[in-house]
C-alpha cells in the first residue's frame, strides 16, 4: 500500500503520454538489474588495467619483457617445449608483443609421458633471459577480477550468460529511454547544480551519462553482441539445426583456422620455426609475430597457424598464416577480416575489449568506465531519494521496498570497494603455499561483500555509508602501505626503478582510497550537521539517505 | 597510423579548447560568471577547433582509431569543463586560453 503510494508519481504506463512511459520504463527497467550492473561496472572497469594488476599480484615476476625480437624468444620458447611437452599434440608459444602479453609463454597438451613429459598439459611464464620458468604465487589477478563482470565467477555459464545477457539488455533499454526523456539535452548540457538535493542527483546522473554516452552505447550495445550465440541461438538453427551438436559444428565452421588435420602417425621433423618467423613478418612487418600454435609437432602432418598482432587495428581479429610443419610451404594465408557481418563484431568486440588502447587511450578508457559507474551509482541512489523526499513531504514511513534498496545501495556502492580490496588484501596476506590460495582471494572478496551488505542491514543508513566508505578508503589507501611491507617491490622500489606499472597500482589504489576517504569524510561532517542543526525527517531527504 | 602520446595529448588539449569555447557561449554560463563579449564568436572558434582536432585526428590516425580518440577526448574535456563550471567558473576563460596555444604548438612540434 505504501509502497503504491510512494511512485504514484511514476505513472502508469497505460494512461500515461510517450515521455512518461519511457520514464516508467527508464526507472524499473534501470533498477531490475542495477546492482549487478554496478558490479559489472566496477570488474569490467578494472578490467581495463588487468595485465597492470596481474603484475601486482604476482611481484615475484619481474617487469615485463616486452620487445624482444622474435628471433630470439622463438628458440627459447621451442627449447623449452621439446624439454617438458614431448609428443604434445599442441605446442602454443605466445610472444611478449605489448601490454596484453607482458611475458612469452607456452601452452601445451596431449604431452606424452612415456617421451619424459611430466604433465600432459600445462601453461608456463619463460623468463627470457635465462629460459627458465618464472615461478610467482598462485593467484586470480586481474584476469579472474575482469573475467568476473561477465562471468559472475560462482556460475556456471549456462546462468551467468543469460542473466548477464538480461542485465546488458535492460541496459540498452534504459539507456535508450534514457536519452528519450532527457528533455533538456542539450540546453543542460553544460549543467551541474551542486548542492540542490534531488536536483544535483539528477544533474550529476545526466552529466555522467551524456558525457560518456558514446562509451555507454558502445560498451553495452558490444556487450549484448558477444552474447549473441546464446541469446539468438535460433539464427545459426536454421543452418545447423537444434540438436546438440549445432553449435559445435557452427562454432568449427566460424572460428577453426582451416587446415586443421589429424595426426600422421609419421615422424617428421619440424620445420625452422626462425623460416616460418621470417615468412610471416614478410607479410606484416617486423615483430608483428604474436604467437604460433604448433598442432601435432614433429609429425608429418604437423601445422604451424601464426597468428598477427592486432594491436595497431580497432578491431579484435587479426590476420593468420597457416605453414605445412613438416616442409615449411604455406598453405593459407587470411586477412584479418573475411566478411563485413564478423567484421562487425569483430570492430565492436574490439571496441569493447580496448585491446588496442595505448596507454592515453588506455586511461580514457578507465574514465569512462569510471563515469559509467558512476552513472549507475547516481541512478541508484536518485531513486531512494527520490521516494526519501516524497515520505518525509506526505509524512508516510517508508516502505519496505525503499528501505530494502537504500540497504542494498550502501552495501553495493560502498561495500564493493571493501570487497575488491579485501581481495588484493588477501593475495598479500594469504600464505604463498596457502592451499586453493586463488580460489581463496575471491572467496574474500564475496566473503567481505556479503559482510558489507549484512552490516548496511544492521546499522543506521546514514552511519553506514560512512563507516563503509572510510573502512573501503583506508583499505585501499593502505595498500602500498601493506605491500611495502609484504614485498621488495614498493613505491621505495619501483619509483627509482621507473618500474611504472607496479608504481601506478600503488598511486592509483592509493588515489581510490583517498577519494573513498574524502566522501566518506564529506558524509560525515553532512552527518554531524544535519544532526546539529535539523529535525530527523528533514535531515533524512537532504542527505538523501535514511536513517 | 601513428599514435604517439604526443599526439593523444594535442588532441585532448584541442577538443578541451573546442568543447570549453561552447561552454563559455553557453547560457549557463552566462549565469555563472561574466558574459564574455562576443558570445557568438566563442560559439564558433568552439566548433571550428572540435573540427580542426577531428581533421588532425582522422589524417594522422585513419577514422577508426580517430573516431574512439576523440569521443574519448569529448568525454573526458566535457565533464572537466561542466566540473570547471559548477566550482570555478572563472577558471574556464582562461584553460581555454591556454589549452588552445599549448595544443597548437605540441602539435607543431610533433
Amino acid at each position: 500500500m505504501s509502497r503504491r503510494r510512494s511512485d504514484s508519481r511514476a505513472a502508469t504506463p497505460a494512461k500515461a503520454g510517450f515521455r512518461q512511459t519511457m520514464t516508467w520504463l527508464h526507472t524499473w527497467v534501470g533498477l531490475t538489474f542495477i546492482w549487478l550492473l554496478f558490479f559489472v561496472f566496477v570488474t569490467g572497469t578494472a578490467g581495463y588495467f588487468d595485465t597492470e594488476i596481474d603484475r601486482w599480484m604476482q611481484p615475484e615476476l619481474p617487469p615485463a619483457q616486452i620487445g624482444v625480437d622474435a628471433s630470439d624468444s622463438v628458440p627459447v620458447l621451442l627449447n623449452h617445449a621439446r624439454l617438458v611437452a614431448p609428443g604434445a599434440e599442441q605446442w602454443f608459444l605466445s610472444l611478449p608483443v605489448d601490454r596484453n602479453q607482458p611475458y612469452a609463454s607456452l601452452f601445451w597438451r596431449g604431452a606424452d609421458p612415456e617421451q619424459g613429459a611430466q604433465q600432459t598439459s600445462g601453461n608456463a611464464l619463460i623468463d627470457l633471459r635465462d629460459g627458465a620458468v618464472l615461478q610467482a604465487r598462485d593467484t586470480g589477478g586481474g584476469q579472474l577480477l575482469y573475467q568476473m563482470h561477465w562471468r559472475l565467477h560462482y556460475l556456471s555459464r549456462n546462468y551467468s550468460d543469460w542473466i548477464i545477457t538480461l542485465a546488458t539488455m535492460f541496459m540498452f533499454v534504459a539507456i535508450i529511454a534514457g536519452v528519450i526523456i532527457h528533455k533538456r539535452i542539450f540546453r543542460d548540457f553544460f549543467t551541474f547544480r551542486p548542492g540542490k538535493g534531488q536536483r544535483s542527483w539528477l544533474d550529476a546522473h545526466n552529466l555522467l551519462s551524456v558525457a560518456a554516452l558514446p562509451f555507454h552505447l558502445m560498451i553495452t550495445y558490444s556487450g549484448l553482441l558477444f552474447m549473441g550465440f546464446s541469446f539468438m541461438p535460433l539464427v545459426y538453427s536454421a543452418y545447423y539445426g537444434t540438436d546438440n551438436g549445432a553449435r559445435g559444428e557452427f562454432f568449427a565452421e566460424v572460428f577453426d583456422p582451416p587446415g586443421l588435420t589429424a595426426a600422421a602417425g609419421e615422424a617428421a621433423p619440424l620445420v625452422s620455426l626462425a623460416l616460418v618467423v621470417a615468412e610471416a613478418e614478410q607479410h606484416w612487418g617486423e615483430n608483428r609475430v604474436r604467437s604460433l600454435d604448433i598442432r601435432h609437432p614433429g609429425d608429418a602432418n604437423a601445422r604451424i597457424f601464426v597468428h598477427e598482432n592486432a594491436e595497431q587495428t580497432v578491431a579484435n581479429s587479426e590476420g593468420l598464416l597457416v605453414f605445412d610443419g613438416s616442409n615449411g610451404s604455406l598453405i593459407h594465408a587470411l586477412p584479418s577480416a573475411t566478411s563485413t557481418t564478423k567484421r562487425i563484431r569483430d570492430v565492436s568486440l574490439g571496441l569493447h575489449e580496448g585491446l588496442f588502447a595505448a596507454p592515453v587511450l588506455r586511461w580514457l578508457y578507465f574514465f569512462s568506465g569510471v563515469l559509467g559507474t558512476g552513472m549507475v551509482a547516481t541512478g541508484m541512489v536518485m531513486w531512494t531519494v527520490k521516494r526519501r523526499e516524497q515520505a518525509v513531504r506526505t509524512r508516510v514511513p517508508p516502505s519496505a521496498g525503499l528501505l530494502l534498496v537504500e540497504k542494498l545501495n550502501v552495501g553495493t556502492i560502498a561495500g564493493l570497494f571493501v570487497g575488491i580490496a579485501a581481495y588484493f588484501w588477501a593475495n598479500r596476506l594469504l600464505p604463498v603455499d596457502f592451499v586453493s590460495r586463488a580460489d581463496w582471494e575471491a572467496h574474500a572478496l564475496f566473503l567481505t561483500w556479503a559482510a558489507m551488505l549484512l552490516h548496511a542491514a544492521v546499522r543506521p543508513t546514514r552511519q553506514a555509508w560512512v563507516e563503509q566508505f572510510a573502512l573501503g578508503g583506508l583499505a585501499f589507501a593502505a595498500l602500498p602501505v601493506l605491500n611495502w611491507l609484504t614485498t621488495d617491490r614498493h613505491l621505495g622500489q619501483s619509483v627509482p626503478a621507473q618500474d611504472w606499472v607496479l608504481a601506478g597500482f600503488d598511486l592509483t589504489v592509493l588515489a581510490l582510497g583517498l577519494t573513498l576517504l574524502v566522501i566518506a569524510g564529506y558524509l560525515a561532517s553532512r552527518l554531524g550537521y544535519v544532526n546539529r542543526h535539523l529535525p530527523h525527517d528533514a535531515a533524512a531527504s537532504t542527505l538523501g539517505v535514511s536513517r | 597510423m601513428t599514435q604517439p602520446p604526443l599526439l593523444s595529448l594535442v588532441l585532448c588539449l584541442l577538443v578541451l579548447a573546442g568543447v570549453g569555447s561552447l561552454a563559455v557561449a553557453s547560457a549557463r554560463y552566462r549565469q555563472r560568471s561574466t558574459p564574455v563579449p562576443m558570445a557568438g564568436v566563442w560559439r564558433v572558434s568552439g566548433w571550428v577547433l572540435v573540427a580542426l582536432a577531428s581533421v588532425v585526428a582522422i589524417v594522422l590516425q585513419g577514422w577508426a582509431m580517430a573516431l574512439v580518440y576523440l569521443l574519448a577526448a569529448a568525454t573526458l574535456a566535457t565533464t572537466s569543463v561542466v566540473l570547471v563550471l559548477s566550482y570555478r567558473p572563472r577558471w574556464l576563460v582562461p584553460i581555454v586560453l591556454v589549452a588552445l596555444p599549448s595544443g597548437l604548438l605540441l602539435f607543431a612540434g610533433i
